[in-house]
Formats: C-alpha cells, sequence, structure tokens
C-alpha cells in the first residue's frame, strides 16, 4: 500500500517500493503506448503511390531526342497489332530540381552538333508510373553516351489536337510526381514541386477521370513555350485549367495561359 | 526512455516497409518516423511536469524530462534536415530563402506554409537543449532561465499547426486528428488540474490580519515534515512542520523554481520534489558546500493559530523555528 510519507530523491541508491512499483507500471502502460501508437500512425498513413525511381541504378536509352515539345526521347517500343510502329516519349529531366534544357544544351557544345532529331544514347535513372516514363539525366555531363545520324526519318504520328477543355486537378512537377517522391502531390510536397519546376522541370497537370482512373496534361503555354515562373502560384492546389488539348505520342499536352488557371476547392481529389 | 524511443521507431519503419516498401523512400521513412516520434515525445514531456504535481510518485520521471527533451529536440533536428534536403536542397535557391518563399499563402489558414512553423519551433527547442545544463541555469539565473524553458508550450502549438496544416491536410485516416486532439485534450487538462490544485493549496480560507501577520491554519493541518502552501500578497510561502517546529520560507527552489511546499523535512532539510536540492529550514540556506538560498519569513503561534507575516526576509535570514507546544 502506498505511503503518504514515501518521497523519491534522485540521488539516494533507495527507491521507496510504492514508487519503483509505480514507475514500473508506467513504463509497462508506455511500451503498450508506445506500440499502439507506432502502429495506429504506420498503418494510417497516405496511401501511397504504385510509383518507381531507380535510385542508384542508371539505365542506358537510345532514341531519337526531341527539344519540343519538352526535352524527350522517342523510343521504338515495335510495333502494335496491326504493324504501325509504336513509339513512346520518355520526358527528360535534369538531377535535383532542374529540367533536362541547359544539360541538352551542353551535349551539344561538347559534340559542336545540333541534336534536336538525332539519335542518342543517354544514360540516366528511370522513374515511371501509370505508363509514363522519365529519365534523370544522374550524371549530368557525363550522362551523354552518343550520338548518331538518323538512317532513315522515322515516321512519328503527326501531333493530335484534341479540342479545348477544362480540367479540374492539380498542377505538379513531373519528376517528383511520377516517382521521385511519394506522394509527389499534394500540400505537404508543395515546396518541392515549386522549386522543381521554378528549376525548369516540367510541369504536369493531372485530374481524375469518371471511371476513377487518372490522366496527366503536360502543361505549355498558348504558343507551345515552357511555362514555369508563371504557372508557380497554382502548383499543389487544387484548380481549374481550360486550353487547347493536343496528342503527342503517348502524352497529352494542354496549351493554355495563367489566365486560364483558377485555383478552386475541387473536391474528390 | 532511449528503449522506448528505438521500439517506436522499430515499429513504424518496420511496419512502413512492410506496408509500403516498394513505394516509400528511405529520406521520405525517415522523415515520417522522426517526425511521428518527436511529436509524440513533445506529449509525454508536457504531460510528466503536471503529472508529477498531481502524484508525488511520478516525480522520478521528472528527473528525466530534461534528457527526454534535448533527446527530442535531436529527432526534430533529424525530421527537419531530412526534409529541407528533400523539400528545399538541389533548386534553383538557397534552401532557407526557398523555406520562407516556396509557398506565400501567409495570409490563408489552409494554404498557411507549415513548414515555416516548424522552423521556428525547431529553434525554440534548439535554445531550449542548449540551454538545458545547469551552468547556463546559473549563468541566466532561474527566473531567465524558466521564462525561456516556458516557451516550449509555443513550440507545441506551433508544432500543433505544423501537423495539421501539414500532412494531416493529405491524410484520409482520421486516426491522426484523434491522436493529436486526444494528447492536446491530455496536456490541457493535466495542466489546468495541477493549476487549479496548487490555486485550492494555496488560498487562505479566510484572510484575517493582525499586525502585519496573517493566520493561516493549525499546526495539525500540516502533516509531520511536510509543509502548507499559503499565497499572500503576491509571496509563495512553505510552512513545514518538523521536529515539533514550524518554519517558513519562499515556495520556489532556486534550481529550477521547483515547489518547495510539496517536498519533504529528509535528513535535517527541505528538499524540492523535483532534483533534491536542500535547504536549511531555519534560514533557508542549502548546507555547505552548496550556495543556494530563499527567503525566510517570520512565523507565530497564537492560540494554536500559525500566523505567518508575509513579508520576506533577505535570502538565507535565519530566523529561529517556533515550537509546537
Amino acid at each position: 500500500m502506498a505511503s503518504k510519507d514515501d518521497f523519491y530523491i534522485g540521488y539516494l541508491p533507495h527507491v521507496p517500493q510504492p514508487i519503483a512499483k509505480l514507475i514500473r507500471f508506467s513504463v509497462g502502460i508506455m511500451i503498450i503506448g508506445v506500440i499502439i501508437f507506432a502502429l495506429v500512425l504506420a498503418t494510417n498513413q497516405w496511401n501511397l503511390q504504385a510509383n518507381d525511381f531507380e535510385f542508384g541504378k542508371t539505365t542506358e536509352l537510345t532514341g531519337v531526342l526531341q527539344a519540343t515539345p519538352v526535352p524527350n526521347l522517342i523510343i521504338d517500343n515495335g510495333q502494335d497489332i496491326h504493324g504501325n510502329p509504336l513509339y513512346q516519349s520518355v520526358l527528360l529531366i535534369g538531377l535535383g530540381k532542374f529540367g533536362a534544357d541547359s544539360l541538352v544544351q551542353h551535349f551539344e557544345n561538347q559534340i559542336k552538333t545540333p541534336l534536336n532529331q538525332t539519335q542518342v544514347t543517354l544514360k540516366g535513372t528511370l522513374i515511371y508510373s501509370d505508363g509514363k516514363t522519365l529519365l534523370e539525366l544522374t550524371d549530368e555531363e557525363n550522362a551523354f553516351v552518343s550520338s548518331s545520324s538518323l538512317d532513315s526519318a522515322i515516321s512519328l504520328p503527326p501531333i493530335q489536337k484534341i479540342g479545348k477543355t477544362e480540367l479540374k486537378g492539380e498542377m505538379v512537377d513531373s519528376k517528383c510526381y511520377f516517382g521521385v517522391m511519394n506522394p509527389g502531390h499534394g500540400k505537404p510536397h508543395l515546396s518541392c514541386a515549386v522549386r522543381c519546376v521554378s528549376g525548369g522541370i516540367p510541369p504536369v497537370f493531372w485530374t481524375k477521370k469518371a471511371d476513377g482512373s487518372t490522366d496527366y496534361y503536360l502543361v505549355l503555354g498558348k504558343n507551345g513555350e515552357a511555362v514555369q515562373q508563371e504557372v508557380l502560384p497554382y502548383i499543389a492546389e487544387p484548380a481549374c485549367i481550360t486550353g487547347e488539348i493536343m496528342m503527342y505520342l503517348d502524352w497529352k499536352i494542354i496549351y493554355t495561359d495563367t489566365d486560364n488557371i483558377k485555383p478552386m476547392g475541387c473536391s474528390g481529389l | 526512455m532511449l528503449g522506448l524511443m528505438v521500439l517506436f521507431l522499430a515499429i513504424f519503419i518496420g511496419v512502413s516497409l512492410a506496408l509500403f516498401g516498394d513505394k516509400i523512400t528511405g529520406e521520405t521513412l525517415i522523415i515520417r518516423a522522426t517526425g511521428a516520434l518527436a511529436i509524440t515525445m513533445l506529449h509525454v514531456i508536457l504531460i510528466i511536469g503536471p503529472l508529477a504535481r498531481l502524484n508525488k510518485k511520478f516525480l522520478p520521471l521528472l528527473y528525466n524530462r530534461r534528457h527526454l527533451g534535448v533527446t527530442m529536440f535531436l529527432v526534430a533536428a533529424i525530421h527537419s534536415v531530412f526534409s529541407i534536403l528533400q523539400f528545399h536542397s538541389m533548386g534553383d535557391t538557397n534552401v532557407f530563402v526557398s523555406l520562407f518563399t516556396s509557398n506565400g499563402d501567409y495570409f490563408s489558414l489552409t494554404g498557411f506554409p507549415f513548414q515555416t512553423l516548424g522552423f521556428f519551433a525547431l529553434i525554440i527547442l534548439f535554445l531550449m537543449a542548449a540551454t538545458s545544463h545547469d551552468f547556463w541555469l546559473n549563468t541566466l539565473s532561474p527566473k531567465i532561465w524558466k521564462t525561456l524553458h516556458m516557451f516550449v508550450y509555443l513550440a507545441y502549438a506551433m508544432l500543433l499547426f505544423h501537423v495539421m496544416l501539414g500532412v494531416i491536410q493529405l491524410e484520409k485516416s482520421p486516426f491522426m486528428v484523434i491522436l493529436l486532439g486526444i494528447g492536446m485534450i491530455m496536456i490541457i487538462y493535466f495542466h489546468l488540474k495541477a493549476g487549479y490544485r496548487q490555486a485550492k493549496m494555496g488560498k487562505l480560507r479566510e484572510k484575517i490580519e493582525l499586525a502585519g501577520f496573517v493566520q493561516v491554519c493549525t499546526p495539525e493541518e500540516i502533516d509531520e515534515n511536510r509543509a502548507r502552501l499559503v499565497e499572500i500578497n503576491g509571496q509563495s510561502i512553505a510552512i513545514f512542520k518538523y521536529e515539533g517546529k514550524l518554519s517558513a520560507i519562499n515556495n520556489f527552489c532556486k534550481h529550477q523554481n521547483g515547489p518547495l511546499s510539496e517536498g519533504k523535512f529528509v535528513d535535517g532539510c527541505i528538499t524540492c520534489p523535483w532534483h533534491g536540492y536542500q535547504y536549511l529550514p531555519d534560514n533557508g540556506s542549502s548546507p555547505p558546500p552548496f550556495t543556494e538560498k530563499v527567503s525566510t519569513y517570520h512565523l507565530k503561534l497564537i492560540d494554536n493559530e500559525i500566523w505567518v507575516n508575509p513579508n520576506p526576509e533577505p535570502e538565507g535570514t535565519h530566523i529561529d523555528a517556533i515550537l509546537i507546544s
């Protein structure tokens, strides 16, 4: 039974039994509390996306370098069942929070040849999610492996105009969203997305379709120019965007300007 | 405590890897695990104080509070460094400029840049951790030191908003909000209860004055080797009963302002409940070689009623104890 006279003094060797007993009991409660807290917090984290960023592993990709609409590498993926060539566009991204434009420029200066629409082999880290692929040029200046002129022009399907539309969703940076960060969207990621888009990484607008799947749109200016600083106020927030939609290989592109982007409290995001 | 921290991290990281191992990066896992641990530790730290006031048997936990606070700062620092690296480094702007400018919604509640709140809270925690040693307690004086360390409540408020305006805005599960709410209610409840009890303890039934002395209680109302707290004219006075005598000294320990009235007369000295600092009852001085001193007060015993003069004598002044005959 605890005595009213029990008194604990830390520097004395003897701890009154009732106090020692209560502390032992308290430690037991704390162990149970820690287990419950850690389990609840760990199991109730945001449902992370199935993204992949092959951190620490580099891959060489060979394809046709295209400087527009954003730096990308067109990869030959064989043929479809009708015998038509299948091409995939792999977005090129710089290391850290930078786009690939200046690196492509650097490669061109290095070999003193324009690289647009030539066949190149680049080395980098693959990022992929939901059918979209990006290549981070991790080794920067050393990411360029080789180039060669094309034997014959590849027959790309033309950029297909879909029409003007309004989308509801969120603008993010393509690099983090498709794999480097998880989650790469929403307010907790806002600062990082702002830095990435500010550094030249192409912004992407993602939106939920009626069937629950997600659609992605590369965001460009009305005349196809890159938009970076202009869209920073709209990053990582629910927004409505209106513009012309085009299809470029496996990417959709929305051509717009800031007058046509409105922040909003969208639901269902 | 270290064992509990390791247990928390092991469970959090282990379960996260088991459930999301193919999706979550090492950096993200460190940020989440240390963030969750730091906010949990802060709740424990803030509850220890009032809990020990309400039940003396929890006093041993108080001895660990300072170490726990410094460790909690280190955990929060790991969370902050990794967050700054992940969200702000390797970009086109200085990381600290980015921290304050990447989100400019300072006038929006839901859009408020929550990372800045975490940054300022970390500065407070750093100042507390850096001054946690008794050297700083003596250098700054207990009053300034204590005031500085009361900023932990501001840090706690900022961290609550840091979490609520940050990661919780992306969470679909209500558990984090519920846990935070329970934690906040517990902290407020224990502080209010301890404060109410202290106010009640020091309150006089009725203020009766006579020639500068105020009537307090009878000796029988004070337990042997314990004290009665009385608050008069802004003075917090601990009246101790021991060895058939009565003495009164100021209630606040010179170490960390611990409540001496909740202490005990041990080995001829009034002993502070917080860290065991001791004072001689008749002069309020720590026994040699220690040098701490508190104010003393004159007492009278008239018709078995204790009367105290609330005007303090200078710290360390000898006043003869009065005998209970």
